[in-house]
């Protein structure tokens, strides 16, 4: 009686052709990563220096758990339960924790595909403390001084050079390696 | 680009949302319409259409999805385009339908005020035009009307579609379906809108109501019982009163084939009814929760459910309509009642509990319980009474006041529900319970009806109604039948089989009441012998259990077994007579092989109150025990016990014991029982019988033991501690690990059982722990109930372990999670002296949430062992201190020491310093490590750990390289200890390591 309820996965405009990663196999630090996620929870905004408005929101898939920060007023608009597509987010690491990032309007998207039904796992947690991965905040200035180079290299292996990056890319110590421009902003916002 | 702003006009903007398939349809439609007819005038626009639609099929679909768009999107020109609509479709308007059926399914919640308004006149046309299956719109119109729902947006569009179908009664009129759909519908609503700010749309509705219940009831009757649910919350407007009267009183004048109220009640819903009342939002919801989620994974689920529907004061009465949902509606499978997904009853138990409002809450019980009150176990589905049973039977522990209430209500909804039909209604209620008796959904309702978790006042009510299901669980009349069907084991624990499944939803299949007037005369005799029936009831069916038993007896080809089979069902307790059968059936020289099955089920049936009574004595001495066994039935097990393995008797007892066990999963702890009352006094291995058995029945010794106690611990919880240490004690292997056969322990024991047991570990008769198994066990145990861990951990501090053992556990260990676990380690690790091994450990295995837990332990130990604590923390630092200009001067990578990082450590001693006031800092030997540290740390610890450092004393700041090696030497001895054991540490590495990968392992 009632029309069938199939719901059609949205085709996304995003025509990179990247595959859909899932959460356990996120390796600091990927990039133009695509994604379908579960919002789990929405965190309270803290503020940048210069008055950008960023929330730690925690999301996760079948197969883990991972923080995501939301910036501005798209965290007003995000709630726990939404299901999330992800399009070229990239991770970020913050006093040793992985976080998940979407630049919108710069390459990267967002969309709501649904919510509730999806099914998630809360471990692992992929942004539990990790002392394999930099220190962001006080290793800013060492950042700035390698950036020029390494921002061209890493600029140059991102597209579908994942396992390369993942591989060589685990960074030791302070010496983060693997800078990206946008990293700064992306780490002022946890707490 | 222009496209898009015009769809903003059909959805609410959204920055979030994707644009889907649909979307991009209409959009795309639109355009080219607008792109063929722009500037035309009628005339050409139809001919230009008409033109274009005949050109393909695929035209034909682009053209009319346009004119769709268009239509509901700019309300000054709708009307043309509907009748262009009308005029160009080669298909009845088919297509567009089910577009449009398509677009309310999926889109509805985002379509604009303005585009709903367009939707119900694009309704309005397509019933002038009798356009075919518009029905199907209409309904899927009202399905968009949530319950619970007092939203102005709402109100109008309940108001917008009321009219609309005022004005359609005609057409209406011609589908007895839609009738009914609309009635059930409005009259839910009605409830909502008594609040006072809706009094004018109230008295719409009812105006409305009342006119089709007066004029077209028999078409209303099919809706069921739940139309008289729904006239009973809104009986006391007045107009509702007065019909309820002639519903009662003069049933004829509404319909003359209705014969009154009884007739409805007896009638059971159409599932198509109790889905209409959930939005097709929820609906999905509900369903992926029921079908697709893990017990024990529903929370973020269900409060993501509560926060979008359930949260305002209004939304309460929702609870009822997704409770009549569930019930009539979410029929699982076999196959998922057997996976991990979470079972209806908890689902009802969470609407049920998380409940605001009372009149909700007493609205919500009698929807759970609505098919109970007349359940005939011809018409009715055991599955619409299965969710209320079992979310009693399962609060029963958890939450005892949930089932009390429910149980309370049971007992009061007899008289007061229709003091005329008290009689009906108690046989109703019957009937349920003695059905889910039979389908075996539980076992047997005594636990539940008598149970000394509810009040004195409570169990003498369900004494007074339900005494046939009180007494002891041998009360179940068809026991014995059921089991016949279903000999697995586990077939007790689950219900039948059942016909419908939640797939067949949308079948329209409207079901066939055939209205038979039973509410005769006649009837009300049956009532009467009802009574009489019940209370000859409870004394029949052992006798005819035995009749039954008997019939198969000609199965039985030996003559001789035969005769004893009949001499015992005369006298059961005869022992001699057993001995006998016994004789006969070992000296019976034909081939046996296809006889075991039928004896076992006749023993079984002649057996059977020696197979559900209670076995230990009250005063258990040798004495009581030795008369506890002079029963047939273990004569049985005293014969196997006296041959010998390689003896004929022995073969084919075993055969028969295994078969009895098929029908009698009970038999397996009564044969625990035997052993244990029978054995002498050091017998050597007094259970060899129970591991030949199994191993002839091939069970596997391990899960027969766990579901032998099981089923145990349900039927006869004294004797299950009775068995335990005996258990541990001579099945080690299978009980020491057994987190599960712990929990079944932990959950049934009473304090004095505790008590008892925890007596018998000191004495070091049981042991139920072995080193490597109190983490793994402990582990497991985080996610049990309170009174259980708590009765774990009293077991583990009874077998008085060295700390170490359980240490490990601190990792996985939250303050805020598991409080229970929390408290037992604080006290454990209070009587263990720190050292310095025992602080790296507790130190490396914690992460972030593990620092507070470690840190709590610290604090302990802080007020007693100061001098030890900082004597580590000194050493500890040093280690990495050490390491690090060790590492500068050879500048070699090299592997970081075992143990706690440097920032682990620091980490710790400054929490412990923010925790409490002491003096640690001021010892010379945390000073010293303090100022090596800060010389050798990197920017980031240094600015991490800041408070620390800033605690070392000024007179040391000033650094000479001289005084630097000194303090080097002096640290020598310890220095050169510490990484001794450091490389020993090496091979038990990464701890932290390990912890991620069972991480890993465990979410797949």
């Amino acid at each position: 009686m009632y029309q069938d309820k199939v719901v059609s996965r949205p085709k996304m405009t995003n025509g990179n052709g990247h595959e859909f990663m899932l959460i356990r196999d996120l390796k600091y630090p990927m990039k133009n990563l695509n994604l379908t996620v579960i919002v789990l929870e929405v965190g309270r905004p803290n503020f940048t220096k210069d008055g950008r408005e960023v929330r730690t929101c925690k999301v996760a898939d079948k197969t883990g758990c991972v923080n995501m920060s939301v910036w501005d007023e798209l965290g007003h608009i995000i709630k726990s339960g939404d299901i999330l597509e992800l399009n070229n987010a990239y991770l970020v690491a913050f006093k040793q924790c992985l976080a998940i990032t979407v630049n919108i309007g710069k390459g990267g998207e967002i969309h709501k595909v649904g919510e509730f039904c999806m099914l998630f796992s809360e471990t692992p947690n992929m942004s539990e403390p990790n002392p394999e991965l930099p220190n962001q905040v006080n290793d800013k200035r060492k950042e700035k001084e390698g950036d020029s180079g390494q921002a061209g290299n890493s600029g140059g292996s991102s597209g579908n050079s994942h396992s390369a990056s993942s591989s060589s890319g685990r960074v030791r110590g302070g010496r983060g390696g693997h800078s990206d421009p946008r990293r700064g902003r992306g780490g002022g916002g946890k707490k | 680009m222009e496209s898009k702003s015009a769809l903003g006009k059909l959805f609410v903007p959204s920055t979030l949302d994707a644009k889907d398939e649909l979307e991009e349809k209409l959009e795309k439609s639109w355009g080219s319409v607008q792109s063929l007819i722009n500037g035309l005038s009628d005339k050409e626009t139809h001919d230009i259409l008409n033109t274009t639609v005949s050109s393909s099929a695929l035209q034909h679909e682009e053209v009319s999805i346009g004119l769709l768009t268009a239509a509901l999107l700019d309300p000054s020109s709708s009307a043309k385009r509907i009748r262009d609509l009308l005029l160009i479709s080669r298909d009845g308007l088919q297509l567009v339908l089910s577009f449009t059926n398509q677009l309310i399914l999926k889109k509805f919640r985002r379509l604009t005020d303005a585009s709903k308004q367009q939707l119900l006149l694009l309704l309005r046309e397509f019933i002038r035009s009798s356009i075919n299956a518009t029905d199907t719109l209409c309904l899927n119109l009202l399905r968009q009307i949530p319950g619970g729902d007092l939203s102005p947006k709402n109100l109008v569009f309940i108001e917008a579609m009321l009219d609309l179908l005022s004005d359609s009664r005609a057409w209406m009129e011609k589908q007895p379906h839609l009738i009914a759909s609309v009635v059930y519908t409005y009259l839910r609503l009605v409830e909502d809108h008594l609040a006072p700010q809706c009094v004018a749309l109230r008295q719409k509705e009812v105006v409305f109501l009342i006119g089709m219940l007066r004029d077209r009831f028999t078409d209303c009757m099919m809706i069921g019982r739940d139309l008289v649910r729904l006239l009973q919350n809104v009986a006391r407007i007045p107009e509702f009163d007065r019909f309820w009267r002639d519903l009662l009183h003069n049933p004829t004048s509404l319909s003359p084939n209705f014969t009154g109220l009884l007739q409805l009640l007896q009638m059971r819903t159409s599932r198509r009814f109790l889905q209409l009342r959930l939005t097709p939002d929820m609906e999905e919801k509900i369903v992926f929760l029921t079908s697709q989620v893990r017990f024990g994974n529903q929370k973020r689920y269900q409060d993501w459910f509560q926060r979008q529907y359930l949260a305002t004061p209004e939304s309460q009465s929702l609870r009822c309509d997704l409770i009549r949902f569930i019930v009539g509606v979410i029929h699982p499978t076999n196959e998922l009642l057997c996976s991990d997904v979470i079972p209806r009853w908890a689902v009802i138990g969470w609407l049920l509990t998380t409940c605001t409002s009372n009149v909700a809450a007493a609205n919500a019980k009698l929807a759970l319980f609505y098919d109970w009150l007349f359940y005939d176990p011809e018409k009715d589905n055991i599955m619409n009474v299965e969710p209320a049973i079992l979310v009693m039977h399962h609060s029963m522990r958890p939450h005892p006041a949930v089932t009390a209430t429910l149980l309370d209500f049971l007992c009061r909804v007899i008289p007061n529900f229709y003091p005329p039909l008290l009689d009906k209604v108690r046989q109703g209620i019957h009937n349920a319970l003695r059905q889910i008796l039979k389908k075996g959904v539980l076992p047997s309702l005594s636990p539940l009806f008598d149970n000394n978790r509810l009040d004195k006042e409570l169990r003498g009510m369900l004494k007074e109604n339900f005494s046939e299901f009180c007494d002891n669980p041998q009360t179940a009349p068809e026991a014995v039948k059921v089991l016949d069907d279903s000999p697995a084991t586990y077939a007790r624990y689950l219900p039948m089989p059942r016909e419908n499944n939640v797939h067949d939803l949308d079948a329209p299949k409207v079901e066939n009441h055939v209205t038979e007037p039973d509410f005769s005369d006649e009837d009300n005799e049956d009532v009467i012998n009802g009574k009489v029936k019940l209370k000859d009831f409870k004394y029949k069916p052992v006798e005819e259990v035995k009749q039954t038993a008997l019939e198969g007896v000609d199965k039985i080809r030996n003559e001789t077994l035969k005769s004893y089979l009949r001499q015992l069902a005369e006298e059961s307790d005869s022992c001699v007579l057993m001995e006998n059968f016994v004789k006969a059936l070992v000296e019976v020289d034909e081939e046996m092989d296809d006889q075991y099955s039928p004896l076992a089920m006749l023993i079984c049936g002649v057996l059977e109150d020696q197979l559900t009574e209670t076995l230990l004595p009250n005063q258990v001495n040798e004495e009581t025990l030795a008369e506890s066994l002079d029963k047939p039935l273990f004569v049985l097990f005293r014969n196997l016990s006296q041959s010998s393995s390689d003896d004929r008797e022995n073969e084919i007892l075993l055969n028969l014991i295994s078969e009895m066990h098929q029908y009698y999963p009970s038999l397996g702890y009564r044969l625990l029982y035997f052993l244990k009352a029978n054995s002498e006094e050091n017998a050597k291995d007094p259970y060899s019988l129970y591991k030949d058995f199994n191993d002839h029945a091939d069970r596997e010794l391990k899960s027969a033991l766990l579901a032998d106690m099981e089923c145990c611990q349900q039927d006869d919880q004294g004797l299950f501690c009775w068995l335990i240490p005996d258990l541990y004690k001579h099945f080690a292997s299978c009980c020491v690990k057994n987190a599960e056969l712990l929990r079944l322990m932990a959950s049934s024991v009473d304090a004095s059982q505790l008590n008892s047991l925890i007596c018998s570990v000191i004495r070091g008769d049981v042991v139920m722990f072995r080193k490597d198994s109190f983490v793994p066990v402990l582990k497991t145990s985080l996610t049990w109930e309170t009174w259980e861990q708590m009765c774990v951990w009293q077991l583990v501090s009874a077998h008085n372990i060295p700390v170490s053992y359980v240490a490990p556990l601190l990792s996985s260990l939250s303050v805020t999670r598991h409080p229970e676990a929390m408290t037992a380690m604080l006290s454990l690790f209070r009587h263990e002296k720190p050292s310095t091994e025992l602080l790296k450990n507790i130190m490396s295995s914690s992460g972030r949430k593990g620092l507070e837990v470690s840190t709590m332990l610290l604090v302990q130990w802080c007020k007693e062992y100061e001098d030890v604590l900082s004597q580590s923390f000194s050493s500890l630092i040093n280690l990495h201190v050490n390491l690090a200009k060790r590492k500068r001067g050879s500048n070699q990578t090299q592997k970081p020491p075992a143990g706690p990082s440097l920032d682990q450590v620091l980490g710790h001693l400054q929490s412990l310093c923010s925790a409490i006031k002491t003096s640690i800092l001021n010892s010379e030997a945390v000073q010293q490590a303090l100022q090596q540290a800060s010389t050798t740390c990197s920017d980031s610890q240094r600015k991490k750990f800041k408070d620390l450092f800033a605690e070392v004393k000024p007179k040391n700041l000033p650094k000479s390289p001289v005084k630097k090696g000194r303090t080097n030497k002096r640290n020598h001895v310890s220095d050169s200890s510490e990484s001794s054991s450091e490389e020993e540490e090496i091979k038990t590495k990464p701890a932290k390591k390990r912890r991620t990968n069972t991480v890993h392992s465990d979410s797949e």
